[in-house]
Order: structure tokens, then sequence, then C-alpha cells
């Protein structure tokens, strides 16, 4: 996808940012390959917005260095650099009409751009988010969406290098937030510009990038496709942040390098496949185990489990949540708790639906568990 | 039947509450400014009486001899835009630098430091002013280093300074108040668009604080022009406004419908000016004009 050669856009090198003596970010090493579509994801507070301002220009780090095209950019203002960023909440400038709000980039540019040629170019930015003929529109004639676009097309217009997106469909309602996803990831691809976006959202992060990075307290916890996050978390912050998942946690009774199992009273053994098999795991250390509610089977305690799963547990439904293609169950447990389970309407058929209250089996196949520690 | 009768006396009800809430309002109104004005008005056109005051007559010629009296409206309409302008150029660095640069810790403690000359009478202040500006105060003081000796009391430049230090706090405090809701993010924007911290300061800054830079000045501004207590004190009679002559018409030479008519131009000229700079002011701030419904 790179036609720069091997000169990644973006490289952070150990960069820390330290506020008063707190870490907002920490010793972060990353490199973006141009092209790429980003996603840094994580709870609020992890880092990921100062992560990006790092880059915008609006921080220094503390320590650490950051390179944009393999250029040094400590000490470059934000106003020199080749990136440009959509804004948290916009800011659009409320002063100035759409295409003012568009034009002011490249009203910056040195040397000067004439007006028949920045007229060109907010016009063409306006196609790009498909606001035509919106530019003499003020800002507040618009509604979320639209000024959502508008920011985009205020970003774009300068055909930046790099383009940062803090959190920008975090203010917009479900269905235009989908919508949106589709558009950016589809602009990404026409313009083949680096996309770096913020989110705290996992859904959003998953189904646009092709890269997540997934952030905790400062640091870095996890780098790699969608998929790989999800089929292969580092960790059980990873497991439990992306996707939803029963943890439980135990102390390792037996482990090698591809399985770990715990011993639980009133249960019995426990056990999953190892994620990490770089971290090696011993006997007597703390692990967890990642049970995604998909692998969950749930049948009325009438009726028996198929044959091959191993473990096989008795409960009762506590609550139910209908998701259309899917029904959320919460399963109360003795010892383990509640416990998660999905089941797709084909295979909870109209009649076998639970209620409230209902006596359940259920289990799942150790070898569909993931052991993270 | 029934329903109907009782909604109109809802009706009713509504708006005799409606008047008893106005009421006071329109009281005040009416015999503290209406009826004044109106005295003004029927004094405007009559004559002075033999020993003064106003007797009965139907005539404008209080209004053609309002030339007698020119000084004081040149000052007026010089020094009152000058000093207001002044404030603005002054006020403004200052609430900049409270509302952006200190930080939250000190901003109020030091806003109230602008306010805090507000404690102590204007009239004492003034005097305080006098006695500086006065022979033996800052041109004595220069002299003793050098200077060629100034006069520097009775002047228009003493009557400038004494306006802008009374009136400045009231110019700051918009000021401050529509650059401290300035969205910061804004700024991070701009920058982000290439602006250096000057252009963003021109480009966005200034015209989002200009609603602040418009109240004050209009609130310096009718005070100004209405002022007499600083041109008489620092001006010494030299320097008088508007205030002054009005304050001689009705209360030393008892020219009282002279003095009608040259309030009443003061009102008109005044509303005039006004209506000028909040026309230019918007037609500036192009994007505020037209957000208005």
């Amino acid at each position: 996808m790179s036609d720069h050669g091997s000169v990644p856009d973006i490289e952070f090198r150990s960069a820390s940012k330290h506020y008063g003596g707190v870490a907002a970010v920490e010793k972060f090493d990353l490199v973006v390959e141009a092209g790429t579509f980003l996603s840094i994801l994580g709870p609020s507070g992890s880092g990921k917005t100062t992560s990006l301002r790092l880059i915008a220009g609006f921080e220094q780090p503390t320590s650490g260095d950051i390179l944009i095209r393999g250029q040094s950019v400590t000490d470059v203002p934000p106003y020199r650099r080749a990136v440009n960023m959509v804004f948290q909440h916009y800011a659009l400038f409320p002063h100035m009409t759409v295409a003012q709000n568009i034009a002011y980039g490249l009203r910056n540019q040195r040397p000067r751009l004439d007006n028949a040629e920045i007229a060109r170019r907010v016009g063409e930015a306006l196609e790009l988010v498909q606001l035509p003929g919106f530019g003499d529109r003020r800002i507040f004639q618009m509604s979320g969406g639209q000024q959502q676009r508008v920011a985009l097309a205020r970003a774009l217009v300068n055909r930046p290098n790099v383009l940062l997106l803090d959190e920008p469909l975090a203010a917009l309602d479900r269905k235009l937030r989908e919508d949106m996803q589709h558009e950016l990831q589809s602009l990404q691809r026409e313009l083949g510009i680096t996309f770096v976006l913020v989110t705290h959202d996992q859904e959003e992060a998953m189904s646009m990038s092709d890269v997540v990075c997934l952030m905790n307290k400062g640091r870095i916890v996890q780098k790699g496709s969608a998929q790989e996050l999800y089929d292969r978390p580092a960790d059980a912050f990873v497991a439990g942040f992306v996707g939803k998942s029963n943890l439980i946690a135990g102390t390792a009774t037996a482990a090698d390098g591809t399985t770990a199992s715990i011993v639980m009273d009133g249960i019995g053994r426990l056990s999953g496949q190892r994620t990490n098999q770089a971290a090696p795991l011993a006997a007597g250390q703390a692990v967890t185990l990642s049970v995604r509610p998909e692998i969950v089977a749930v049948v009325p305690s009438t009726q028996t489990l198929g044959q091959d799963l191993d473990i096989r547990l008795e409960g009762r439904i506590v609550n139910r949540i209908f998701l259309g293609d899917l029904t959320e169950y919460r399963i109360h447990h003795p010892v383990l708790g509640n416990v998660l389970a999905r089941r797709s309407r084909q295979a909870d058929g109209s009649a076998s639906s639970f209620e409230k209250g209902d006596a359940v089996a259920f289990g799942w196949r150790s070898a569909d568990v993931l052991a993270v520690s | 039947m029934t329903a109907a009768l009782a909604t109109s006396n809802e009706g009713r009800r509504k708006s005799v509450v409606t008047a008893l809430l106005l009421a006071p309002t329109a009281l005040w109104f009416f015999v503290l400014l209406i009826l004044p004005m109106l005295v003004i008005i029927v004094f405007s056109l009559g004559e002075r009486g033999p020993v003064g005051g106003y007797q009965a007559a139907l005539t404008l010629k209080q209004y053609a001899s309002l030339g007698s009296r020119l000084a004081a409206f040149k000052n007026t309409i010089m020094l009152a835009p000058a000093g207001t302008l002044i404030s603005v150029l002054v006020a403004y660095p200052l609430a900049y630098f409270l509302a952006v640069k200190v930080s939250p810790r000190w901003r109020y403690g030091l806003l109230v430091l602008v306010v805090l000359p507000f404690w102590t009478s204007l009239l004492v202040r003034t005097y305080a002013w006098m006695f500086i500006l006065s022979g033996k105060g800052l041109p004595a003081l220069l002299a003793a280093i050098g200077f060629p000796e100034i006069q520097m009391i009775n002047t228009p430049f003493a009557v400038l300074l004494g306006i802008v230090y009374a009136y400045m706090p009231l110019m700051v405090l918009p000021i401050f108040v529509s650059l401290e809701k300035l969205d910061k993010r804004l700024l991070d924007a701009a920058a982000d668009l290439g602006s250096s911290p000057l252009r963003s300061f021109l480009t966005v800054t200034l015209p989002l604080s200009l609603p602040g830079v418009v109240t004050g000045s209009l609130l310096v501004f009718i005070l100004l022009m209405g002022e007499f207590l600083i041109p008489s004190l620092l001006g010494g009679g030299k320097i008088f406004f508007i205030g002054n002559a009005l304050v001689d018409l009705f209360l030393q030479s008892r020219n009282w419908p002279l003095g009608a008519a040259m309030s009443l131009t003061l009102v008109i000229v005044m509303l005039v000016l006004i209506t000028l700079y909040v026309r230019l002011t918007m037609a500036a701030s192009a994007g505020k004009s037209r957000s208005l419904p």
C-alpha cells in the first residue's frame, strides 16, 4: 500500500507524557505504516487522546521522540505539521460559514493559493463528504451528522499525510454512526492516506480499522488486527475489553505451553488454551479463563447437553436481553456467579426460548476456552 | 358554557396578574423617565424667565442658540469616543491576560483587584489624580529629573487619563467574559489547520470576543457622554463636557430652556452614534449579524 518505500508515516520511539508526575502515556512504541487505518482503542483515561495530541503537536513528549515520515517533530509546532485532525465535538468555527471553515487551512498555505483554486478545492471537499451546495450555510444550521462531515472536509481539504480522528463518531446516533463507519472506511481506501482514529468503542475500532492498538493505563496492551485481538487476547484486560467474555480467575494447577487449568470447588477442573505462548506459565501462577458467550450452550434442564461439551453445569436464568438475531442470557451459577450466554435465533427456536427463573443446563468445550494471564 | 366561562375567567385572571407584575416597572418608567422627558421637551420649546427658570412659550430659538455652547459638544464628541477607544486598547490585553494566560487558581483573585477601585468613591480617586497631575505632582517630578516643565492638569490629556482610569473596569469585565467562554479547542483546530498563534488570534479569538468589546464600549461610551465630574476636576473649566454645560445652565445661569434643548440634543446625538457603532460592528462580524433572527 505504501508508495513511500519503507518510511512509516508515524513512529513513536519510547515516547512518554507525564503531567506533574502522573504518566498519561508511558514508553509508547508504535509504528504506523503509510496507508494504514489504525485505531487506538482504550477505556477513558487510558492515554489514547494524549497519544493523538502528541502526533498533532498540542502536547510535547516528556521523553522519547515522535517521527512523522521519518522526521523528528518534537520541536515542530502544530501549525507546521503535515497532519490534520477531526476533533471530538468537531471544533468548527461558529463565526464562519461551512465554506469558510473548510477554506481556513487552505488560506494558511504558503505560497498563497488564489481564490479560484480555494473555491475549487472547497467544492471538491464538499462533494467528497456528500454535502455539495452547503458552502454558504452557517455551522449552527447544520445537524450533528452534517457538522461531522464539515469537520472531515475541513481536515481532508489540506491533503494531509495523516488524518487524526478523535472520537469522531461519539456524538452521533447509532444509525448515523454506522453509516459514517462505512463512509470513513471507504474514504480511507479511496484516498490511501493514513488514518489514526481514537475511540473507546470497541465495535467502532474493530469494524473500521486494519490495525487496532489497545491501550490501558498509558501503555499499549496489544496491537494487531481486530480478529487477532478477539481470538488471541494477550491478557485478561484484552479478553474483557474486546468483545464480551466470562472471565474466571484462579490459580493454575497445571500449565504447559498450550493449556492451563484451574480447580474450582464444586465444579472441578476448568481449562483453556494458552493465547500468549511467548509468556510461559507455571503451576501456582494466576491465570484467567475467558469463556466467550457464544461458546456457551444452553438447554432446558430436562434435556441433555450435546456430547461434545466437556464442561456441564446447571443454573437458573436471571435475565434475558433480546438482540434481534441473538438472545443474550444471564445464567446464575452458585460458584461462578452470573454467566453470560448467547444463542442465535435459529438455535433458540421460538418454542424453546427461556424465561427468567427457568432452570437450565449449560456448558462449553474446554478447547474453545482461552487461558490468559 | 360553564367551561367557556371558566376559560375566559382564567384568561382574565392571567392578564390581571400580568398587569400587576408589570405595574411597578411601568410606573417607574412613567414617573422617572417618560414624564421628565416630556417636561424637558416642553421646557426646551420655552423661554428663560426674567429671573431665570422657565417661561411658557413655543419657540425653537433655544435650539438655534445651541451654537454658543459648541465647545462642550466638540469636547464630548471628541473625548468620549477617544476615551472609549483607549479603554478598549488598554482593557483588551488585560482581559486577555486574565482570561487566557493566568492559571484559573489566580484568575478570580486578580479580577477582584480590577474591580477593587470601585470600593472607594470616584470623587476621592479623581481628587487624587488632581494632585498627581497638578504643578507640584508629576510635572514637578519630571522637571526634577531634567524634563522641561509640562502642563498636565486642565488639558485634554488629563481628562482622557481620568476617564480611562475610572471606566476601564467596565470595559475589562465584558471582554473578560467573552474571552473566558471562548472554546480553547477552536484554537487547537486553527493551529492544526496551519495558523500561527498571531493568525489564530486575529481570525478566531478576536472575532469571537467582539461581542464583549461591543458591550464594554457601549457601557463606557454612554457613561462618558454624560460625564461631568472628571472634566470638571481634571479639566478645570477649560476642558468641559456637555454634562458640565448642563450643570452650569440649570444651576448657575438658570437658563432651563437652553439646558433642556441641550440635553435633548445630547440624547439624539448619542442615539445616532450608538446606532452607527452597532451597525458597523455587526457588519464587521458578518456572521453575527446574519445569525440574528
